[in-house]
C-alpha cells in the first residue's frame, strides 16, 4: 500500500531539479510560485507531482487531503477553469489560508481537463492573489500552452508513476467516492440560458449531436486531420469521417468551411 | 441639470422593470441579482440602467460614484472581462464591501467592457450570495457577452432617448469625473511573453508567426473564422485573387501543404495570441 511519504521521497524530492526545470519558465516569468500535476484514473489510480516537495510534506502533516475537493473520482470533476474561493468547504478554506500564511501561496487557479477514462488537474499558486488572478483575466490561453510543455517535456517520469498503480484509494479510503460540493453551472441551466435570449435553434442543432460526433467537431476546429483525431480517441480515421459526415448532414452544412464557420459560432455560444 | 438623484429616479428606477424583464434569464439560470449598463462617452455622456433600484438608491446616498472606476472617464477601460475588486481594490474597500453584506451579494462582480474608439460600454453582473459567479467569470463570460447583444438589442428605444436627452457626467462630477483614476489592467510585457512561449517550446511558431505580413495575417485571420476567398476580399475591399496570392504566400510561410493544415496551423498560433 502506497503511503505519502513514498510518493514524496521517491517522487518529488528525487526528481525535483527536473521537475523545477520545466516549472522555471512559469515561476521565473508569471509569478507562478507552485504548480501541481494531478492525474486521476477512473480505477483511482493516480499521478501526482510538484516542484514545492516542503509543502506537500506541510500538506501531508496537516492532514489537508482529507478535505480536499480535487482527491476526487473523475465523475466529479467539469473540464474548465475552477478557483476554490466561495465553493468550498470551511475546513479545506482554513487549510489553503494556513498554507498562504506558511509558503505566501494564494488559492490556487485549477485547469481541469477530462479524458475517456481519466481527469487531470494543473493547480497553480501564485505568489500574490492578484498575480493568479490577473495572469487569468487576460492570458489564459498562456497557462494551457504551459500545461502542455509540462506533459511533454516530463512524459517519461508522469508514465513511470502511472505504470506504479498508485491507489488513491489507499491514500483516501472512500471518502475518494464522495462528491464534493459541485459548483459548476449545469448545462441544462446554460442551454435554457441560451434559449431564453432567442438561442433556440442553435441549441437544438448542438444537442442534436452524439458526444462522439462533438468530440470530432471539436478537433475539426483545433485543425486536426481525421488522422488525427482517429489518433487522439483511438478510432479509425474511416470512423471519424462517418462521424464527420453525420455532423455535416445534422447541421446541414455543405462542405468543410461551412461546418468550420458553424462549428466556431457553437464554440462561442459554448455549445461544444 | 439634473442632479444624480433625479437621475436614478428618471432612469434607473424608472425602467427598472423592463430592464428586469430583460434580465430575467440571468437571474433564473445564472443566479446574477444585480445587472447594469452603463455607457459613457469622450465627453462624458452617461447611459446608465439596471435592474436593482434598491441598490443604485444606496449607491448615490452613499456617494460611491467618486471611488467607482465604471464612472470615469473612459481613459480607465479597455476591452475584456474583468472582476471589479482586482481592477479597482479602492473600490472594493470603500463601497463593494458594505453593500456585499447589505444586498447579499457575492463578493466577486464581474464587469464586461467594450472599449470603441469614442465610447465604452461596461455590463456589470453580481451574483446572489453563494452562488457560482467564480465559475461564470472563468468558463463561461461568453454566455455574458451574448446577453450583452440581446440586451442593448431589447433596450434599444431607451438607449437612444437617453443618448438624445444627454445627461454629463462631466457636468455632474466636475474635475472628479476625470480624476486620475486608473484601473489595474496588469499587462505582460511582450519581452516577457515572448520568452515564456520560447521557454514552453514555441519558438517555431513565434518564428513563422512572425513572417506574415499585416496583410497576410488578416486574411488568415478571417480564413480562421469560416470566410471564403471571395468573403474575405469584401471584407478587406480587395479582389479576391489577391487574396489567393496572400493565401499562396501564407502556405508557404507557414510551411503547409494544403488548405487543411493552414487551418491547423492557424488556429494553434491563434490560441498562442500570436496573430
Amino acid at each position: 500500500m502506497v503511503t505519502w511519504q513514498e510518493i514524496i521521497q521517491c517522487y518529488h524530492v528525487k526528481y525535483y531539479n527536473q521537475i523545477s526545470k520545466v516549472t522555471k519558465p512559469a515561476s521565473d516569468l508569471l509569478d507562478i510560485a507552485c504548480v501541481n500535476y494531478l492525474k486521476i484514473c477512473n480505477d483511482a489510480r493516480f499521478v501526482y507531482l510538484t516542484n514545492l516537495p516542503e509543502c506537500v510534506e506541510y500538506y501531508v502533516s496537516e492532514q489537508v487531503y482529507r478535505c480536499d475537493p480535487y482527491f476526487k473520482h473523475p465523475d466529479f470533476f467539469k473540464p474548465g477553469f475552477s478557483w476554490e474561493e466561495n465553493s468550498s468547504s470551511e475546513n479545506y478554506k482554513k487549510c489553503l489560508f494556513k498554507i498562504n500564511n506558511k509558503f505566501n501561496l494564494y488559492s490556487p487557479l485549477v485547469l481541469i481537463g477530462k479524458g475517456i477514462n481519466y481527469v487531470e488537474m494543473f493547480s497553480f499558486f501564485g505568489s500574490s492573489s492578484e498575480a493568479i488572478q490577473t495572469l487569468h483575466l487576460k492570458y489564459p490561453h498562456l497557462l494551457k500552452v504551459f500545461a502542455e510543455h509540462y506533459k511533454r517535456e516530463l512524459n517519461p517520469l508522469l508514465n513511470k508513476m502511472e505504470e506504479e498503480g498508485f491507489s488513491l484509494i489507499d491514500l483516501q479510503g472512500e471518502s475518494f467516492y464522495t462528491d464534493s460540493p459541485d459548483s459548476s453551472i449545469k448545462t441544462e441551466s446554460i442551454y435554457a440560458f441560451l434559449i431564453a435570449l432567442g438561442k433556440k435553434a442553435e441549441v437544438e442543432r448542438a444537442s442534436s449531436l452524439s458526444s462522439r460526433e462533438r468530440d470530432c467537431l471539436r478537433l475539426l476546429l483545433r485543425g486536426n486531420s481525421a488522422k488525427d483525431t482517429a489518433t487522439e480517441l483511438n478510432l479509425s480515421p474511416r470512423t471519424v469521417e462517418f462521424y464527420l459526415g453525420n455532423v455535416k448532414n445534422k447541421l446541414n452544412c455543405n462542405g468543410k468551411r461551412e461546418l468550420c464557420s458553424i462549428g466556431r459560432e457553437f464554440e462561442n455560444l459554448g455549445l461544444l | 441639470m439634473l442632479t444624480w438623484n433625479e437621475i436614478v429616479q428618471k432612469y434607473v428606477v424608472g425602467h427598472s422593470d423592463r430592464v428586469k424583464t430583460i434580465a430575467k434569464p440571468l437571474m433564473d439560470h445564472l443566479r446574477v441579482a444585480e445587472f447594469f449598463y452603463v455607457r459613457i462617452n469622450h465627453q462624458g455622456q452617461l447611459i446608465w440602467l439596471g435592474n436593482h433600484p434598491a441598490c443604485s438608491e444606496w449607491y448615490i446616498d452613499q456617494r460611491a460614484f467618486i471611488v467607482d472606476p465604471c464612472m470615469k472617464h473612459l481613459s480607465a477601460w479597455q476591452s475584456g472581462v474583468s472582476l471589479l475588486e482586482v481592477i479597482a481594490p479602492s473600490f472594493r474597500k470603500n463601497f463593494m464591501m458594505e453593500v456585499i453584506d447589505l444586498f447579499d451579494f457575492t463578493s466577486s462582480w464581474i464587469v464586461l467592457s467594450k472599449r470603441e474608439i469614442d465610447f465604452v460600454e461596461l455590463f456589470g453582473f453580481i451574483g446572489e450570495k453563494g452562488s457560482p459567479i467564480e465559475k461564470v467569470y472563468l468558463n463561461h463570460s461568453n454566455l455574458l457577452k451574448v446577453f450583452a447583444e440581446h440586451f442593448k438589442k431589447e433596450m434599444q428605444p431607451t438607449i437612444r432617448q437617453m443618448e438624445r436627452e444627454s445627461i454629463s457626467l462631466a457636468d455632474l462630477m466636475g474635475k472628479d469625473f476625470y480624476s486620475g483614476f486608473r484601473t489595474i489592467h496588469p499587462a505582460l510585457d511582450p519581452a516577457t511573453y515572448q520568452a515564456f512561449l520560447e521557454d514552453c517550446g514555441m519558438r517555431s511558431q513565434m518564428e513563422k508567426a512572425a513572417l506574415l505580413s499585416e496583410r497576410e495575417r488578416q486574411c488568415l485571420k478571417l480564413f480562421l473564422l469560416g470566410k471564403s476567398a471571395k468573403e474575405t476580399a469584401i471584407d478587406l475591399s480587395l479582389s479576391p485573387r489577391t487574396i489567393e496570392f496572400y493565401f499562396e504566400n501564407i502556405k508557404n510561410k507557414l510551411v503547409c501543404q494544403d488548405k487543411a493544415s493552414v487551418f491547423g496551423f492557424g488556429r494553434e498560433l491563434e490560441n498562442l495570441g500570436l496573430l
